[in-house]
């Protein structure tokens, strides 16, 4: 098969185009498709010239438009000032600067990566995917984006999270083998303080399983508990062991993810 | 597609494939700061560019993502002309440009840096500089390099030996502008564009016979011009090792054989106009296999019945070594001072305990590239090799030529650290090269170089340690099963440095070594960066400290009460030969206690550690280090420093810099002993047509031997000057010296160097002062050190952090000091990193599963320790020259042992293995018991 590689000058032609080509791929800032390694993507079609890098307030929502970079995102005022979600600039500044000068927001999403810095913190903030597809927009939330098959996910064009939603508790941690390496886990939460107790307690983790994905028997056993509770650790625990076992691969058996996942919930609800 | 784009500031449109990567266009179009070698995973930085004012892997960007006007910036722009930039300026000041092969990356790093911080620290430092790996350097000296830029005094390196000019003093090293502006220095910059391009087809079974092979399809495709099989391919068997003749390793490689004996070993090569055509060649190629049985632990080859890896006559191999290839043996070698058993039966306390060392990856930044051409009816290659002339010989033996028809250029090598002492593709660039009497070039991917370059030993030690009551060690005992993989380069003599560079630091009577080498599947093993020394330093380190455990006292007081001094006869040496008998030593320096004594105090040895968490417990580790100065019986290094007209010099060395500072070193010996300026010499290394022999930079041989045949040189030059002097000046030898810089004189008259040339020179004089020096020997100095650890482990995950890491270590003269505590930075990084994640991993079939750097994580510049420092401290010796050993391997011995005590002190679980990956901890704390071997190491059953 011939390379082909076609720069769409609009979201709808980019959209056409998709729909029309076999097998072609949406290119963002090129740090996943672009690896040499990755011979199977002959057709690229790159979204540089449609915009889709404004961060900008809309009512209720920050929008962040899929072909921010991570730099961008780090740099963005908006963010910065209106919305303390220190957890994401955080998570920006944990990724190579080479990589974050180039990778983008809309890329993160649609790698789907598992080992991902960014997904576990979008799932536990109810973000929304905004994209399109011959058939319209579509806005959908991040955990029903990651479960639709890629081939069916549409142009992202932006990334919706909800602002101003004090009081809050925002905080996620990762484990990696060195500083540059994708996250072996990540666990990202968000609750709502009530005095000392976590109420509408959203927990999700990167690594653990085949995607990132919301960890709905760890937020029922913990909801409502207080942070400071001597039994939590136990709890986490205990819980985890009974969920389904967790992946195994080149960076551990299930056994230690659990542990890892288990010692990072630990220390984010410590920090509360 | 057309876009007009702005590169380095000027306006210049490209006509290219939407498709193409920028790197590739950059590179093509003579911009030769951009490297690729990380197969485009963006994990190296190296292809760095600055693109619209942000820092991106040019690899990662295709043409058709750029647009109009944008704007590009690569190294190139950096200097003016031939005036450096500010930023390379303080690249060279710091000492951080070692093989160079990162340093435009890194100059761009910190160019944005520099255009985003208003005030940078050393955090926005780490920050900017998170893309960029740097294997050679350990990256604490880029630091300085920010202290340089804003005209502070960094305070390193410290300047050594007050009564020498240069020697000891930080200069800009010789080859440092070159790099820094990224002028043709590498093999990749060398290669003319009508170069063949060579490929390989690599065998997808770990053991397997070619019933046949099918290349006719291939053959016809267009563009073709070479494939090599078993068929057509030479019948010579020779090793690969780059080794003093005759080798200590035995002749079992072919360049193409029909018997594949691992996942990955050559099927067949293919040499084509095009790198398309090559890789559409060998999809054509049909092979048909019989599947043979695989063992892939040593412990399974030796046992009776076992498939036999190279069942072959050993009469072809140059010396006996133990080989047994019926028992899938490929060396053995046993020996010793004293009787073990009687020091055993004598000591109070005895600790047995196995240990054993996973694989771990060279990754030089360059991978292995060689480029080949005929001129004048010669065969040329231009090659990144440690070991030019011991290349020539394996070629021309291969070839079945004579060595006169062979020329080694030895370009800047990108990165060695052993894996470059071996002909990993040079054997196949020759042969394409002679057969097709065509230009021709191969530069391995990343993931070929980790499958198909040189790995470290896998080793298995049980260790016997008996003590008594008021701490003398009585009998070190050691027996050793390693791991070659198919093919016996190095079988013996890395196997053998374990005991070597381990049990001589010990005033021991009785101490025992038992040495066994085995064939396996598994990718081949070879030199690294301490040839051996980290895996057998680790195992009797860790011995020791059990024992000083066992006996209630301090780890550094049972050191120090059995540690060498100077003037002790190591006679265990002589049994510790390289395939024959060594020789024994009497130390001719030692710095143990003051290295002890130094990083004791630097960590606070004896200061409480405290944890802020129940769950976090602290520990700290120490061990003492040692390596050698080359191998005295064994190499030979030779140079000639040659009088230019002006009284300038032109030093031809053999000695093979590899980016250590070893051309720099060559040029203050002989600046320091001809009392003139630095500048006053250019020199010309590692050119089999140019320079005179030299074994090659291996076994840390580099500052003694080259360094040492240099100031033969020297010496030799210092004499005919003076001769020529004394006739010129008419006065008698015994009333001339020279004199700074640049003089001979009786005291009354002088006469500049100058002078004398011209004297020399002219139609009437004697001739061009030409000096030669040579150097063999039978003692040489050993190096000495000791490093510390302080850890955090998490005994919820099995985390292991290294908190603070120090190493003290001495050269003697450190005679280039910015670039020997480079050395050591940079080998103290590379095994904390072999101690915590560096693993490669294989599938049950010998795959490898992590030939890359995502999978296979090395150490970036935010992993360094919280508290980190490396010394040099001063050991005046009188070997060497000005006082000089060796500096760079010795740094990787000590991270294990210190690192594995400290989470012993931590935890109170003697770690087994390294390294000590947290899920490896974990399991050891969650068992709450000392991890046993990966393989028992009596049955070779695996746990």
């Amino acid at each position: 098969m011939s390379s082909e590689f076609y720069i769409p000058e609009t979201v709808s032609e980019a959209v056409n185009l998709k729909e029309t080509l076999k097998r072609a791929f949406y290119l963002g800032g090129g740090t996943i498709l672009n690896a040499w390694t990755k011979k199977s993507a002959k057709k690229l079609i790159s979204l540089h010239k449609l915009g889709l890098k404004s961060i900008e307030r809309q009512t209720g929502f920050i929008s962040i438009g899929a072909m921010t970079t991570l730099t961008e995102l780090f740099n963005g005022g908006v963010m910065k000032d209106n919305y303390p979600l220190e957890e994401i600039l955080k998570s920006c500044k944990i990724v190579s600067k080479n990589i974050r000068n180039m990778a983008t927001v809309g890329g993160v999403l649609g790698s789907r990566y598992t080992r991902s810095d960014f997904l576990p913190l979008f799932l536990v903030l109810e973000a929304e995917v905004v994209s399109i597809t011959s058939e319209g927009e579509r806005r959908e939330s991040v955990e029903d984006f990651l479960m639709r098959p890629p081939s069916k996910s549409g142009l992202i064009t932006n990334i919706l999270v909800k602002e101003d939603r004090e009081p809050f508790f925002f905080k996620s941690a990762r484990f990696a083998r060195n500083s540059n390496d994708l996250p072996v886990i990540k666990m990202a939460v968000f609750y709502t303080p009530l005095g000392t107790t976590m109420t509408d307690l959203k927990i999700a983790a990167g690594g653990l399983y085949d995607k990132p994905v919301r960890l709905y028997e760890l937020e029922e056993a913990l909801e409502g508990k207080n942070y400071d509770d001597d039994k939590i650790s136990s709890l986490i625990g205990e819980t985890l062991n009974q969920m389904a076992p967790a992946r195994t691969d080149l960076r551990g058996n299930g056994d230690f993810k659990k542990a890892v996942a288990a010692s990072l919930l630990e220390d984010i609800i410590a920090a509360s | 597609m057309k876009i007009k784009l702005i590169l380095n500031g000027k306006k210049k449109t490209f006509n290219e494939n939407p498709m193409k990567s920028l790197a590739k266009i950059l590179r093509e179009s003579g911009l030769l700061s951009i490297r690729t070698n990380c197969d485009g995973e963006g994990t190296c930085g190296a292809c760095s560019v600055i693109l619209n004012g942000v820092k991106v892997n040019s690899c990662q960007v295709r043409f058709g993502q750029l647009s109009d006007g944008d704007d590009i910036f690569t190294a190139e722009g950096l200097a003016k002309g031939r005036e450096l930039h500010p930023i390379q300026r303080a690249f060279l000041k710091a000492g951080v440009v070692q093989c160079g092969h990162c340093t435009p990356g890194m100059m761009l790093a910190v160019k944005e840096m520099l255009d985003n911080c208003e005030n940078p620290d050393i955090e926005d430092m780490k920050d900017y500089l998170s893309g960029n790996l740097c294997r050679c350097t350990g990256y604490k000296q880029y630091f300085d390099v920010l202290k340089y830029l804003k005209d502070e005094n960094p305070g390193q390196p410290k300047t050594f030996r007050d009564d020498l000019r240069i020697v000891g003093k930080p200069v800009e090293k010789v080859d440092g502008p070159r790099l820094v502006k990224a002028e043709p220095s590498y093999v990749g910059d060398m290669v003319t564009p009508d170069a063949l391009i060579i490929k390989v087809k690599k065998s997808p079974y770990p053991h397997a016979f070619i019933k046949d092979i099918d290349t006719s399809e291939a053959e016809e495709l267009e563009g073709v011009e070479l494939i090599v099989t078993y068929k057509n391919g030479p019948s010579k068997p020779y090793n690969t090792a780059g080794q003093g003749y005759p080798e200590p390793s035995p002749y079992d490689f072919h360049l193409v054989d029909r018997t594949m004996r691992y996942y990955g070993d050559r099927v067949a090569i293919v040499a084509a106009v095009s790198e398309e055509i090559a890789d559409k060649a060998i999809e054509l190629i049909k092979v048909e296999y019989e599947l043979l049985p695989a063992v892939f632990s040593p412990f399974d080859a030796k046992k009776p019945g076992a498939v036999l890896i190279q069942d072959r006559d050993i009469s072809v191999d140059p010396l006996p070594i133990g080989q047994d290839p019926k028992t899938n043996r490929a060396a053995h070698n046993a020996g010793g001072i004293g009787d073990v058993e009687k020091g055993l039966q004598e000591a109070d306390v005895v600790v047995e305990r196995d240990y054993g060392s996973h694989r771990v990856q060279c990754t030089p930044m360059e991978t292995h590239r060689c480029f080949g051409y005929i001129e004048n009816g010669r065969l040329t290659l231009r090659a990144s090799t440690q070991v030019p002339w011991h290349l020539r010989r394996i070629i021309a033996n291969i070839l079945d030529i004579k060595e006169n028809q062979i020329h080694i250029i030895k370009e800047r090598v990108g990165g060695g650290y052993g894996s470059k002492q071996d002909l990993v593709i040079e054997d196949i660039v020759a042969w394409v090269v002679w057969q097709t009497g065509k230009p021709a070039y191969h530069e391995m991917t990343r993931e070929e170089e980790f499958v198909n370059s040189r790995v470290r030993h896998t080793m298995f030690f049980r260790v016997r340690a008996g003590a008594k009551n008021d701490g003398t060690i009585t009998a070190l005992d050691i027996r050793e099963v390693s791991d070659t993989g198919p093919y016996g380069n190095h079988c013996l003599t890395v196997p053998m440095n374990a005991c070597s560079k381990s049990l001589p630091l010990f005033k021991c009577e009785n101490m025992r070594y038992d040495v066994s080498t085995y064939y396996t599947n598994n990718v081949i093993s070879g030199a690294y960066q301490g040839y051996g020394a980290p895996q057998g330093s680790f195992a009797i380190q860790m011995a020791v400290a059990e024992l000083a455990h066992k006996l209630g006292i301090d780890q550094l007081e049972l050191l120090r009460k059995n540690m060498v001094e100077k003037g002790y006869h190591l006679e265990i040496l002589k049994s510790l030969g390289e395939g024959q008998e060594g020789i024994a030593q009497v130390i001719s320096s030692c710095g143990l206690k003051e290295c002890l004594d130094r990083g004791a105090e630097l960590i606070g040895w004896d200061k409480p550690l405290v944890s802020d968490k129940p769950y976090i417990k602290k520990g700290r580790g120490a061990a003492i280090i040692q390596q050698g100065s080359g191998l005295p019986g064994i190499d030979s290094a030779n140079a000639e420093i040659k009088m230019l007209g002006d009284g300038t010099f032109m030093i031809l060395m053999g000695g093979t810099d590899l980016g250590t500072g070893l051309d720099t070193l060559a040029v203050k010996v002989s600046s320091e002993t001809l009392c003139c300026d630095f500048d006053r010499f250019s020199i010309i290394s590692s050119d089999t047509d140019v320079t005179p022999f030299d074994v090659g930079a291996y076994a840390s041989s580099g500052t003694y031997f080259s360094g040492m045949a240099v100031y033969r040189a020297a010496l030799d030059m210092k004499s005919k000057l003076l001769e020529k002097g004394a006739e010129l000046l008419k006065t008698d030898l015994k009333n001339v010296k020279i004199e700074y810089p640049g003089f001979v004189t009786d005291g009354t008259s002088k006469l500049s160097y100058a002078e004398i040339s011209a004297a020399t020179q002219c139609g009437t004089g004697s001739g061009q002062i030409i000096a030669e020096g040579n150097f063999t020997t039978e003692e040489a100095p050993i190096p000495y050190g000791a490093h510390f650890a302080e850890v955090s482990v998490d005994t919820r995950t099995g985390e292991v952090v290294v908190d603070k890491y120090y190493a003290v270590q001495e050269c003697g003269t450190p005679i280039n000091p910015e670039l020997a505590l480079g050395q050591v930075y940079g080998g103290v990084v590379k095994s904390i990193g072999h101690c915590i994640y560096e693993e490669m991993k294989f599938d049950n079939k010998g795959k490898c599963l992590n030939p890359n750097f995502m999978d296979y994580k090395v150490p970036m510049i935010r992993d360094l320790p919280e508290e980190f420092k490396c010394e040099l401290i001063e050991v005046a010796d009188h070997l060497g020259p000005y006082g000089g050993k060796s500096v760079s391997e010795i740094s990787t011995n000590g991270a294990a042992p210190a690192i594995g005590i400290a989470i012993y002190n931590a935890t109170g679980i003697w770690m087994q293995e390294w390294p000590f990956t947290a899920e490896y901890v974990y399991k050891a704390l969650k068992e709450n018991k000392d991890v046993p071997h990966l393989y028992d190491f009596t049955t070779g059953m695996k746990k």
